[in-house]
């Protein structure tokens, strides 16, 4: 099970920073990993990002105060990474550098092609979601993997985003109703 | 509502996220469609799938203490004016375009002030002329000067 972050608020960091770090790296980095690879949709970009996380982590190692949690303080840096990266991303596509961006674009919906058991089925279900979920804005669809996928109260969301409540609020109701409309396609299909 | 905005909010209808009003508009049009139902049964099927979670490589470890080993920690902030940096940048960069412009404004205003500071005469000369070009001076048409007609609008029958 993923740890998520508001479970350790009461949780002390060890003074030497290489062994702090290593403690949070076995807690996080599959939840870490998990979220970059959700928001970004690339697997060599969510270990980049994640181990980065954990390199920074270990640079502010003494900077940090247990206002917040590890976990929230470790989703706060993932997050930022993971929308300066697709930030950059669109740089990238907006300079028609063609070469970098085909390798990012997203395809069109595909029609699903229903396998003989269900872990095929669950899988094209999975892709199909994926695929509509990467079609949101940034913020939406970081809103909406932190509270769909990794469980995260309205609150913690918005300690991450640096954001209101009512922020949150607002782009996750914008996300669903974006989200139900990339999903359309396909279950127009159907 | 039409079946597309049904269809578009039962993903907050799922959720239970809508107001209590919409809610039950929903409800009461999903009793008497069809298709909206098999819609909302599919979108279901589509939102409730457990999202696969996927195994982090076991390398990834290996590549974090290797940087880390390479860095103190706390130390690459930079400190006194370093820190500064980032806010002076911007200001630097406003600075710059300012000079640029003012250097622009001068060299636009030059040939004038060279002119006057060589021959006064000749540049109040010119300076009229300048005027007269851009300020044209247009006089009322005197009446005298056309027909009637073209004044009064009237008509010889």
């Amino acid at each position: 099970m993923p740890a998520k972050p508001e479970q350790d608020s009461a949780a002390v960091l060890p003074s030497d920073p290489e062994t702090g770090i290593r403690l949070l790296f076995e807690k996080y980095h599959a939840t870490i990993y998990n979220l970059c690879l959700r928001i970004l949709d690339q697997e060599q970009d969510a270990e980049d990002i994640t181990q980065d996380v954990f390199v920074r982590a270990f640079k502010a190692y003494h900077q940090f105060r247990a206002e917040s949690s590890p976990g929230t303080w470790l989703y706060r840096i993932a997050v930022n990474l993971c929308l300066n990266r697709q930030r950059r991303l669109k740089y990238v596509r907006w300079l028609s550098l063609d070469v970098f961006a085909d390798a990012f674009d997203t395809p069109p919906f595909e029609s699903p092609d229903p396998g003989p058991d269900a872990q095929t089925e669950q899988n094209e279900t999975g892709h199909i979601v994926r695929r509509a979920l990467h079609a949101l804005p940034d913020r939406q669809r970081t809103v909406l993997i932190m509270t769909r996928y990794d469980g995260l109260s309205y609150r913690e969301i918005a300690r991450i985003l640096a954001c209101s409540k009512a922020s949150v609020e607002s782009l996750l109701h914008r996300a669903k109703l974006n989200l139900a409309k990339h999903l359309k396609p396909y279950l127009d299909e159907l | 509502m039409t079946h597309r905005n049904i269809q578009n909010r039962l993903l907050l209808y799922l959720d239970d996220e809508l107001p209590d009003r919409e809610r039950a508009d929903i409800a009461c049009h999903l009793a008497q469609c069809s298709p909206c139902r098999s819609y909302l049964a599919e979108l279901k099927r589509l939102w409730e799938t457990e999202p696969a979670h996927r195994t982090p490589p076991s390398y990834l470890w290996k590549n974090v203490q290797t940087v880390i080993r390479g860095h103190a920690p706390g130390r690459t902030r930079p400190t006194g004016v370093g820190r500064l940096f980032p806010l002076l940048r911007p200001a630097l960069m406003t600075a710059a375009l300012i000079v640029g412009i003012a250097i622009g404004t001068y060299i636009g205003n030059l040939p004038e002030t060279v002119a006057s500071s060589e021959n006064p005469v000749v540049s109040a000369e010119a300076g009229e002329i300048l005027n007269a070009s851009y300020l044209e001076n247009f006089q009322d048409i005197p009446p005298e000067s056309v027909d009637g007609i073209y004044l009064t609008g009237a008509v010889d029958e």
